[in-house]
């Protein structure tokens, strides 16, 4: 594991920032957290990245404990509301960055190029960071947080700046992250965003973790299927009812749920072997939406 | 740690209150100047050369202490917010998050900015004192330890200041800094008024003062050491008023001082190690 938090606790005095979080993150995989603002998703992320100390509890980074220097020469971070020094130019920005990762001047001039190529920034060299427009800021601070080549990559809302066409961008930079073998600690709000790239992920609410583990299995609960069918028989609807969890009939229009994906095709089959006509069937997963509406207002019933 | 330094100095290079400070100092000495040149061409007309030589040593030392001043007050306002400010816009989080130990940091923004401040405050003792001589040829002692003495004393003001910073908001730091020169800067003359009356309690204020902060007392030393050689018993009339030193701090006051700067340092560093950013 890159990652392993062990009940991490952060206090602000009796307020919690987080609580408890045990979390474990595989290599070369990316990781969505998830959560409302407030619920400490920031807090975890700053706690793991050092800025801020822990309460209480542990955590291992690449096999290391908690700020090890060591293991940070490995990490890249872009952090949530960020600001760089606005007097440098771009290019002196990533040098100063890149001296601070311990960098020799011959991997920095190697380097340079190539992450600001990877954030597709050109022409920044000599521009003062202060005249930067905010997607810029946003890219050559995600160009930083990949200047060492890091393992570990903790992303604190990496799009939250960009238009459309650059957060297609930073998803096309995050899947090549990942397909070098590169994890990546993704924190954002953007749900379509980590549905469409994540492959583990944690719902954290009120400084606790309320849901983790892979997508898929997180996702997979259940699979709503919208059917529209003509000569529906009592028949039918009795073995419709017993293969799937919930159906809901309205005249031809029959919407059931059902617990794993091969129960899809089975409803097709009672319906042409009991002579039904099938004129439609949509299968629709539940998103990372819903799940992630759902979990929330789940924990804060509970509570 | 030098990657730091090397920033910090930049920064200062960068910020106006650099810019602000040259052309101020520019703007006194041509001043201060033309004050000596009037000086000069009136003393020449009095037929007294022992007033003379007083008057011109009393505008030596108000020279001394104005510039003392500006490089105190600049060591001030370049670091003032140089942690807390860069904590509450959001600059740190990328720098503590580095494989550096936060440390580094501290001291490396205090050598940037020290070494800067020590550049300035050279040039513009150098400077008061080739024009001083260029005007009035007068003779001063001491011209390398007063120097170093000049140099130090912003430092020991960048000391707290970075103590200041790593624990207070910026606003708070600036008003805590500036009241304790001020503490200092009074009880420094307090003190001289004690040894003129003379008047015991009076100079254990002046102390207690320096303890608290030892600025005045690093110029109150240096003005001693340029302008108070006691073979020249006429020096002894310019070193009255409250720019002159009736009173030189000790050695220890001294070995106090590199102490007190050291230790201002250790809880920086110590209170910056443990901050939340």
């Amino acid at each position: 594991m890159i990652i392993e938090t062990h009940k991490l606790t952060k206090m602000y005095g009796n307020h919690v920032g987080c609580q408890d979080i045990c979390l474990s993150v595989a290599e070369g995989q990316i990781f969505g957290l998830l959560g409302p603002n407030g619920a400490g998703k920031s807090t975890l992320v700053k706690m793991l990245v050092g800025l801020l100390h822990p309460s209480a509890g542990q955590a291992r980074l690449i096999g290391k404990p908690l700020g090890d220097i060591g293991a940070r020469r490995q990490i890249g971070f872009l952090p949530e509301n960020f600001r760089y020094h606005e007097w440098l130019s771009g290019d002196e920005l990533l040098s100063f960055h890149a001296s601070l990762y311990g960098m020799t001047p011959d991997e920095t001039r190697r380097r340079i190029p190539v992450v600001l190529d990877m954030v597709n920034l050109h022409g920044i060299a000599r521009k003062r960071v202060g005249a930067f427009s905010k997607g810029m800021q946003q890219r050559i601070g995600i160009a930083i947080a990949l200047l060492p080549d890091p393992k570990l990559l903790f992303l604190d809302e990496p799009t939250s700046a960009l238009d459309p066409l650059g957060r297609r961008e930073v998803r096309e930079i995050l899947l090549k992250l990942k397909e070098a073998g590169k994890t990546v600690f993704l924190n954002s709000h953007l749900l379509g965003e980590v549905e469409a790239v994540c492959r583990d992920v944690a719902i954290i609410n009120k400084g606790r973790v309320i849901k983790h583990g892979r997508m898929e299995d997180l996702l997979s609960g259940s699979i709503e299927v919208e059917m529209r069918v003509a000569s529906l028989t009592p028949a039918m609807e009795k073995e419709l009812r017993l293969c799937c969890r919930t159906l809901a009939v309205d005249g031809p229009r029959l919407v059931a749920t059902v617990g794993v994906q091969e129960d899809v095709p089975k409803l097709a089959k009672i319906i042409t072997d009991h002579g039904g006509l099938l004129y439609e069937l949509t299968p629709r997963r539940t998103s990372l939406e819903e799940l992630f509406i759902s979990t929330v207002r789940e924990g804060e019933m509970a509570c | 740690m030098l990657t730091i330094a090397g920033l910090a100095f930049r920064e200062v290079l960068h910020k106006r209150v650099l810019v602000f400070a040259l052309l101020m100092t520019a703007a006194f000495l041509a001043l201060y100047g033309l004050a000596l040149h009037y000086m000069v061409r009136d003393l020449g007309r009095l037929s007294n050369p022992l007033m003379a030589q007083v008057a011109v040593t009393q505008l030596f030392s108000v020279g001394l202490y104005l510039g003392s001043f500006i490089c105190s007050f600049l060591a001030v306002f370049s670091a003032v917010g140089t942690l807390s400010g860069e904590i509450e816009n959001g600059t740190m989080y990328a720098i503590v998050a580095k494989p550096i130990h936060r440390r580094d940091i501290v001291l490396g923004k205090y050598m940037g900015y020290a070494a800067m401040m020590a550049c300035y405050a050279a040039v513009f003792f150098l400077s008061l004192l080739g024009l001083v001589y260029w005007k009035t040829n007068l003779v001063v002692s001491g011209i390398v330890p007063a120097l170093l003495l000049f140099c130090l004393q912003p430092l020991v003001l960048l000391s707290i200041t970075m103590l200041g910073t790593s624990v207070f908001s910026t606003l708070g730091n600036g008003i805590a800094v500036l009241m304790l020169w001020a503490v200092s800067t009074i009880g420094g003359m307090i003190e001289q008024v004690g040894t003129m009356i003379p008047s015991q309690s009076l100079i254990n204020a002046g102390i207690i003062s320096s303890l608290i902060l030892p600025a005045d007392a690093i110029y109150r030393r240096l003005s001693y050491t340029m302008l108070a050689a006691t073979d020249n018993p006429v020096n002894a009339l310019g070193m009255l008023g409250p720019f002159g030193t009736q009173s030189p701090p000790s050695n220890a006051m001294l070995i106090y001082t590199i102490a007190y700067m050291a230790i201002a340092l250790l809880l920086a560093v110590r209170a910056f190690d443990r901050r939340d950013i």
